[in-house]
């Protein structure tokens, strides 16, 4: 089998997402995605890896992860080339599950288990049009002129968290993820937080706690955007409330910061998907900085250095689980790896862009019930682009072909 | 108060000529333009810059150098990234300084800090001409069917005549030079072994030109970050005897335990890397004492402001800076700036085929290099302009964004 022909598709409805359809002679189109800045990303597709790409035996998936590698001259850390490379490898996988009529994670060596409890993370769907660097959707609630939709779960829990846990629990859904904090951040660059902030940040998790109790886990998520001592006076205060992890307590680059956090507190610090390769996890992992791993499989280097990051991790006795809250192929690579990776526990969700964005981009969406997904089961990946999605204006498809 | 110059018009240009380069110009309006540039491929460079820098960049105040640089880094990979992110980064923070040093009539050396010495000593990297530049496939130096392309095709030279290269490098008044004969070997086995007879054959050069020139010239070995750790260890051994000038990315910068155990191996001093960029994947090399100096690239590391930050976290460690050259003119001048200025500046590297040809089609002045040594003039910024051929070639595609 050889590679014919390779697509970069986007929307101008979510700039922030781009996928990848790698074609080949024997018929076969293989999907793959990534998100965040993605101009540079497909720039990137198209000028060096497509023109490598076509000809090659999709099916030699480790030889092409590692020629893409030297076509781009990167070391680990996340950039647009490491998504690229995502994306394409992705893509890769589902003509290599397509091919041997096996879903991704059974051509990945097979699963430990054919389910796993999910958690909610509470955007709202325009969250996925544009995430300011500093913002996370929470810097000014009324710049999207666009209404919210049914699951405005972001403004549901900075004004009333208690009603979102509410639904998630009669959903099935038993933890959910929120970022209260973030509005504060633009104050000071994240250098300082006061305690009156601290105190009116806490306000959604003591709301949730006095309607449901303990019957749903919350992850708090801080987004790096703290430094140190910030971060600690924002942990300090969560230790009242036993949030299930605490995500992202200062940036990813500084590996000692998140160490000095996860040591001075007994809440489980959580970190972080930004990164690319098992090498820029490595120092993080063997320093204990971390007791929970997270990726995406959209930024860390695809399939191919997933399943070597969840490996390294459960090395480490450290238990991982991949992000969500980007795109619907992300999604469907994140529940495969939870499937084929012994210490996966659980796998993020934004019921938001399932219900509202996804189904209008791909035809399948994955099996969730009760608060539980489900493998699945088509060989490949287990989606593919809508043919109305791809016939839609405001859809572009870039080609380069032999 | 000072007037705050507003960015009003960014544009970047794709050479065909080089194809590995993007260049950026950036536009206040107070009349003034600043210029960067940084290597690798231009592609998604461009696209950052034009889809999500420019929205954030124009309007904004050019003098808040600090402020942007942290910004730009937020957008995308955070600020360890190594990718096409922090190319366009270095390449606006390079442009920004310019222009810093045009409103003010300063050199961009001044406004560091001003000059801790007059000149500075360099060393020569013995590429060819068409090194960086030629994509296309066919014969490469070493291989019995390439032509040599001129009389500095120094590549070539380094593997056909070794002590002839050396020779008219000391003519030139070098005093140091930079080989990399053992790459050759690399792909062989992806760098994960290297033959006792390979070893030998890649070891050739330091020997002849050792016994030949003796303490007139010293040689660093450059190993491209092509070994796995036994292999740069092996390396390392064998040109030993023949006093090389330093071990150049003797592994994956992956690694950087890695890296300190080669450092660790050896008592010839340990240099890297033109591979890494920002203060804190530095700070993580100098914390792990994996290198005895420091090598960055101004295009890649985060621009002059993240070299500065880097240089002056480096001194803190006592650890010296080297300034990588080799991928394009703007960026070789911003080097000899900072080489100029930083108290703890070891050697800055230049290649003499580039100076000698291309660099002079891009731009209209370079460092001035004479016995051996680096300086530049006085001139405002970076004291260079785009050449007026450069500017007119019909292989110029140029986008433009502005307010």
């Amino acid at each position: 089998m050889r590679i014919t022909k390779v697509e970069t598709v986007r929307t101008s409805n979510i700039p922030r997402w781009v996928w990848v359809r790698i074609h080949t002679d024997s018929g076969l189109i293989g999907l793959g995605e990534s998100t965040a800045v993605s101009a540079p990303t497909e720039a990137h597709i198209r000028a060096e890896l497509a023109p490598y790409l076509i000809g090659k035996d999709p099916m030699q998936v480790a030889e092409l992860h590692e020629g893409m590698q030297s076509r781009s001259r990167i070391g680990p850390n996340g950039s647009a080339e490491w998504r690229a490379i995502s994306a394409v490898d992705i893509a890769l996988w589902d003509i290599v599950g397509q091919a041997t009529n096996a879903p991704v994670h059974q051509a990945l060596g097979g699963r430990v288990r054919d389910s796993i409890p999910i958690y909610n993370t509470c955007a709202d769907w325009r969250y996925a049009v544009r995430q300011g660097s500093t913002a996370f959707g929470l810097s000014s609630p009324t710049d999207h002129e666009t209404p919210a939709g049914k699951y405005d779960d972001l403004q549901g829990f900075l004004n009333d968290a208690g009603s979102v846990a509410e639904s998630l629990l009669s959903e099935g859904v038993k933890a959910m993820k929120i970022w209260p904090f973030d509005q504060f951040v633009q104050k000071t660059n994240g250098q300082h937080i006061s305690a009156e902030d601290v105190n009116k940040g806490m306000e959604p998790f003591r709301k949730i706690r006095e309607r449901v109790g303990n019957q749903i886990e919350i992850m708090a998520e801080l987004h790096g955007m703290w430094n140190i001592p910030s971060t600690v006076k924002i942990v300090n205060a969560l230790e009242e409330v036993e949030p299930y992890w605490v995500e992202d307590v200062t940036s990813a680059d500084n590996v000692e910061g998140l160490r000095q956090v996860q040591e001075r507190t007994h809440l489980t610090v959580l970190g972080n998907e930004t990164l690319a390769t098992a090498e820029a996890y490595r120092p993080m992992l063997s320093s204990g900085a971390i007791r929970i791993l997270m990726f995406d499989t959209t930024f860390v280097g695809g399939f191919t250095e997933a399943r070597k990051v969840m490996s390294l991790a459960e090395a480490h006795k450290v238990p991982a689980t991949p992000h969500d809250c980007n795109g619907p192929v992300n999604l469907f690579a994140g529940i495969h790896m939870c499937m084929h990776a012994p210490n996966a526990f659980i796998q993020e969700t934004t019921r938001a862009f399932i219900h509202e964005v996804y189904g209008r981009v791909v035809d399948r969406l994955p099996r969730i019930e009760n608060g539980i997904v489900f493998a699945p089961e088509d060989p490949g990946i287990g989606t593919a682009l809508r043919e109305d999605f791809l016939a839609d204006p405001a859809t572009v498809i870039t080609t380069v072909q032999g | 108060m000072a007037k705050s110059p507003k960015i009003t018009r960014i544009e970047t240009f794709h050479h065909g000529e080089y194809p590995n380069l993007a260049f950026v110009k950036i536009h206040t309006d107070d009349g003034l333009f600043g210029v960067g540039e940084t290597p690798g491929s231009p592609a998604p460079v461009h696209a950052f810059i034009h889809a999500d820098a420019a929205e954030y960049l124009l309007g904004k105040d050019a003098s808040q150098l600090d402020l942007h640089w942290s910004n730009l880094a937020k957008m995308a990979g955070g600020m360890r990234s190594r990718g096409a992110e922090m190319r366009a980064l270095s390449a606006i923070d390079i442009a920004l300084w310019d222009l810093f040093g045009k409103r003010v009539g300063e050199p961009v050396y001044n406004l560091l800090g001003g000059l801790s010495r007059n000149k500075i000593k360099v060393y020569n990297t013995c590429v060819g001409y068409p090194f960086y530049m030629d994509r296309t496939e066919g014969p490469k130096p070493g291989s019995p069917d390439y032509v040599p392309k001129g009389p500095y095709d120094d590549a070539y030279a380094s593997l056909i005549d070794p002590v002839g290269l050396a020779e008219s490098l000391h003519a030139d008044g070098f005093r140091a030079m930079k080989i990399w004969p053992f790459s050759q070997f690399a792909a062989k086995t992806n760098g994960q072994f290297i033959s006792l007879e390979d070893l030998e054959a890649g070891t050739e050069p330091f020997r002849l030109i050792h016994e030949a020139m003796g303490d007139q010239m010293e040689v660093a070995v450059e190993m491209t970050q092509s070994w796995n750790l036994p292999s740069a260890i092996k390396i390392a051994q064998a040109v030993t005897p023949f006093k090389p000038l330093w071990f150049e990315d003797a592994v994956q910068m992956d690694n950087l335990d890695a890296l300190a155990q080669f450092r660790t191996s050896t008592n010839i001093p340990t240099i890297a890397s033109e591979g890494v960029s920002t203060r804190w994947s530095f700070r993580e090399m100098f914390v792990k004492q994996a290198t005895d100096i420091c090598m960055f690239d101004l295009g890649w590391v985060g621009g002059i402001s993240e070299a500065k930050r880097v240089a002056t976290m480096a001194e803190s460690f006592g650890i010296p800076i080297a300034p990588h050259d080799c991928v394009g003119p703007i960026a070789f001048m911003a080097g000899v700036h900072l080489s100029l200025n930083a108290t703890n500046t070891y050697i800055q590297e230049t290649v003499r085929s580039y100076r000698a040809t291309w660099y002079n089609d891009i731009v209209t002045a370079l460092p001035k290099v004479e016995d051996g040594f680096a300086s530049v003039s006085d001139a405002p910024g970076l004291g260079l302009d785009f050449t007026e051929k450069f500017l007119k070639s019909d292989l110029l595609t140029v986008q433009v964004s502005e307010l």
